[in-house]
């Protein structure tokens, strides 16, 4: 059987290899999420030119003013995760204690797979990003953090013309 | 040591105070963080709107976000779950939970109520539901031998059996020496096994020593060990982490 060790180090591999986004120079088809509140779009990963089934996530707010917004990778499940949100993150009490994350986060964070990994138990089962730290890179425009988000994950640049974007905002009637 | 003691009650006031806010948002909300977490540990938010007299707490989906986030794929679970919420006289819909119109007075109660089964749900939502793989793992194994056979990889081959039946195989490489290699992917349910199982047993019957035959099974299920013990009744069963070298072994 393939050990939970096996698996890490092959997310391990998978985050360590170039990857290319598949799919970014036409326009977002937004999918509804479990509500009204979340609209998603995946786009495919491509790994040493196959698609292997690995995604970028997008999700958006589209009733939401401000700017809100996660993005992550899906190896089918969530390995690693950025939250451009305002929400409140309280970490766990050994990465606490280790000096890698602050307590609590408040804002936008970043739940890395470096910081996540101890917490996989496979590919089909729901991760729990336990750990996140600030987010606190100057750009602030979704364009500049999925940016910094694709450097940090190995993915490819986006050329300047690309039409990823977040969905205009709506109104509750 | 009182004075000590004053110092952290202060500590624990301001910090407890600080993650959990209460905020007007949208000039129409109230916006509660509350202590409560959801698995990967941010704090349930409640929504309370409403006016002098009565209001509504909702999570806005915050629980059905949470487990968004995850990776967990998008569907109906209402009716599934809308039972959960009732003992404590909330509602889901839409992926929504909600209170029904309560009096003002209610709000903090109703924040709490809302908040627990929030939390509640995506605990639930994480701990049954599992990530579909985004590809077949027979069509990876077949994509495999595609690539390392070439055209020696026959699919959906006949293979007549000693009962005289003819059995249909998903791989069947052609090896040297006239040898044919059967790589049979199975899935972890009762009928796929039990049919691939009673193929590869009466291919086996007709003992002919230029067949070889490997059941290939998805090691990253939870197979029962019974399970893997008939599976090797019918052939000799391989996981399919360790496919690539073994099928590499037996051509070589």
């Amino acid at each position: 059987m393939a050990t939970r060790g096996d698996i890490v180090d092959a997310v391990d591999a998978f985050m360590a290899t170039p990857k290319r986004i598949v799919g970014f120079d036409s326009p977002p088809i937004w999918a509804p999420g479990f509500n009204e509140h979340e609209r998603v779009m995946k786009y495919p990963l491509e790994i040493e030119g196959e698609l292997r089934g690995a995604q970028l996530m997008v999700v958006s707010f589209p009733l939401q003013l401000a700017l809100k917004f996660r993005l992550g990778i899906l190896f089918p499940a969530m390995i690693c995760r950025l939250d451009y949100t305002d929400e409140t993150h309280p970490n766990s009490a050994d990465s606490v204690l280790a000096g890698r994350c602050p307590p609590i986060v408040t804002g936008p964070h970043y739940h890395s797979w470096q910081l996540n990994r101890r917490f996989f138990k496979g590919i089909t089962r729901p991760p729990k990003l336990h750990d996140a730290v600030p987010y606190n890179d100057p750009g602030r425009t979704f364009d500049a953090i999925l940016r910094w988000f694709c450097s940090d994950t190995r993915i490819e640049q986006l050329p300047p013309g690309h039409l990823i974007e977040l969905p205009p905002a709506e109104t509750l009637l | 040591m009182t004075e000590r003691l004053e110092q952290l009650l202060d500590v624990v006031i301001r910090g407890l105070k600080e993650a959990a806010s209460i905020k007007i948002a949208r000039g129409t909300d109230i916006v509660a963080t509350t202590h409560c977490m959801y698995p990967s540990n941010g704090l349930v938010r409640v929504t309370v709107r409403g006016g002098i007299d009565s209001i509504v707490a909702s999570d806005e989906g915050g629980a059905f976000g949470e487990a968004l986030s995850a990776g967990i794929p998008a569907r109906d679970y209402d009716r599934t779950l809308g039972g959960m919420v009732r003992e404590q006289g909330l509602i889901l819909r839409n992926g929504v939970i909600y209170t029904p119109t309560m009096p003002a007075e209610a709000a903090p109660l109703a924040i709490m109520l809302v908040a627990n089964a929030s939390q509640e749900v995506a605990r639930w939502l994480y701990d049954h539901t599992k990530i579909k793989r985004t590809r077949d793992f027979r069509a990876m194994l077949s994509e495999f031998l595609m690539k390392k056979f070439d055209d020696r990889v026959t699919h959906n081959a006949v293979v007549i059996g000693h009962s005289n039946k003819p059995h249909k195989f998903a791989n069947v490489v052609s090896l040297s020496d006239k040898r044919r290699l059967i790589i049979d992917p199975v899935a972890n349910e009762a009928s796929s096994i039990n049919a691939r199982v009673v193929a590869n047993l009466d291919v086996k019957a007709t003992e002919n020593p230029l067949i070889i035959q490997r059941i290939v099974y998805d090691d990253e299920d939870n197979w029962s060990a019974a399970d893997l013990n008939l599976l090797n009744v019918g052939a000799t069963a391989i996981p399919f982490s360790r496919a690539t070298e073994i099928i590499e072994r037996i051509a070589a």
